[in-house]
């Protein structure tokens, strides 16, 4: 007779809790993220946007501060709106008529392999000045969503018309709903912590831009062959001989070596 | 070359090798089918039209890969930009804005 096992309860519970916070978090965009060495970490938000739009952007900070993996902090912004130039390190949330774009917000990260080194937000007037979108909920939703791309949040879902998933990184024509999509919801806490629950060896995040050498390059003492790196190739009689030391991402010293042979040179 | 010292050789080949490492190889550019290939992995819409120019950013010379399209129940004058900055050189996407 079989006996009840609450062992075998509790390891199917686990099983079960672990299956559905996988399926649940998978919003991530592309995997790309703000390196850092702990959480959480600082990230500032350089603020060029006017007036109407102020209250919008310290709703959308403070509401994404509610994540325990990153904290989002408001600076003065560095960028006349209509470029809205990146800063390195940073995010710079803009606003301005840009145009029929068809888009009423727009986000931009650079990149360094996976790691974002700067982004931009974008808010666009010439929508949020018509009677459709100047709205509180659609201006929560967009600044809210927008300023979520730059950190590596993507759309939790991308179909307008069907019912609202609460979170404001869900397309929807009806911000308000409800469920109300103007702010985030559990999922993507919860996919901020699947994205930045590992440590990177450098910080992106409140640093300056990767130069094109890494400066290592320029600290290679050439006196020392075990800086040299690895033999690449070796001419027969191994007096011409070819290091390659590499620093990644197409960076590497070659040292080419023409090894004295004093006996036969002597002649 | 029997005159020169051997230290001395080996700085001034490796200081070569650095000045030719530094200048870099000349690498062949991607074409603009591979860095569209490459851009188009970044969307999850179907797009309705598809753009690339060649451009630079900060210097490096990229595709400059632009999708537009629509979405199921999106508003009227609306629609979905994805614009994607593939390095020419190495295929490696350097930036992304999307909406």
């Amino acid at each position: 007779m079989k006996t009840f096992s609450w062992r075998g309860c509790f390891i199917a519970l686990a099983v079960t809790v672990g299956f559905t916070t996988v399926t649940f978090a998978d919003h991530s965009w592309g995997g790309y993220h703000w390196a850092r060495e702990a959480n959480p970490f600082t990230l500032k938000v350089g603020d060029n946007v006017s007036s109407a739009w102020d209250a919008y952007l310290d709703e959308a900070i403070s509401d994404w501060n509610a994540s325990e993996v990153l904290e989002l902090s408001k600076v003065v912004g560095t960028t006349r709106p209509r470029q809205c130039r990146a800063t390195a390190g940073r995010i710079e949330v803009c606003n301005e008529r840009y145009g029929n774009t068809g888009w009423l917000g727009i986000a931009q990260i650079w990149l360094d392999g996976l790691h974002i080194t700067q982004a931009t937000t974008k808010l666009n007037d010439t929508y949020f000045t018509t009677s459709t979108y100047n709205k509180p909920a659609w201006r929560r939703l967009v600044t809210c969503q927008e300023i979520a791309h730059d950190f590596g949040l993507d759309h939790q879902d991308e179909v307008f018309d069907n019912p609202n998933l609460g979170s404001c990184m869900d397309y929807t024509n009806n911000p308000l709903g409800p469920p109300s999509n103007e702010h985030p919801n559990s999922h993507d806490f919860a996919e901020l912590i699947d994205i930045y629950s590992h440590f990177d060896s450098t910080t992106t995040a409140g640093a300056s831009l990767p130069k094109a050498m890494p400066p290592a390059m320029g600290h290679i003492d050439f006196d020392t062959p075990a800086q040299w790196g690895q033999l690449v190739r070796s001419s027969r009689d191994g007096r011409v001989q070819l290091f390659e030391l590499d620093f990644g991402r197409g960076h590497r010293v070659v040292t080419h070596v023409f090894w004295a042979d004093p006996e036969r040179d002597r002649h | 070359m029997a005159g020169v010292p051997l230290r001395a050789r080996i700085f001034v080949a490796a200081v070569l090798a650095l000045a030719v490492a530094c200048a870099g190889p000349s690498e062949a550019e991607i074409s603009r089918d591979r860095a569209v290939a490459i851009a188009r992995q970044q969307i999850t819409f179907q797009p309705d039209s598809t753009e690339a120019e060649r451009t630079t950013l900060n210097g490096k010379p990229v595709w400059r890969v632009t999708f537009r399209g629509r979405l199921p129940g999106q508003p009227p004058g609306l629609f979905e930009t994805a614009i994607v900055d593939v390095d020419r050189s190495n295929g490696e996407i350097v930036r992304i804005a999307r909406t």
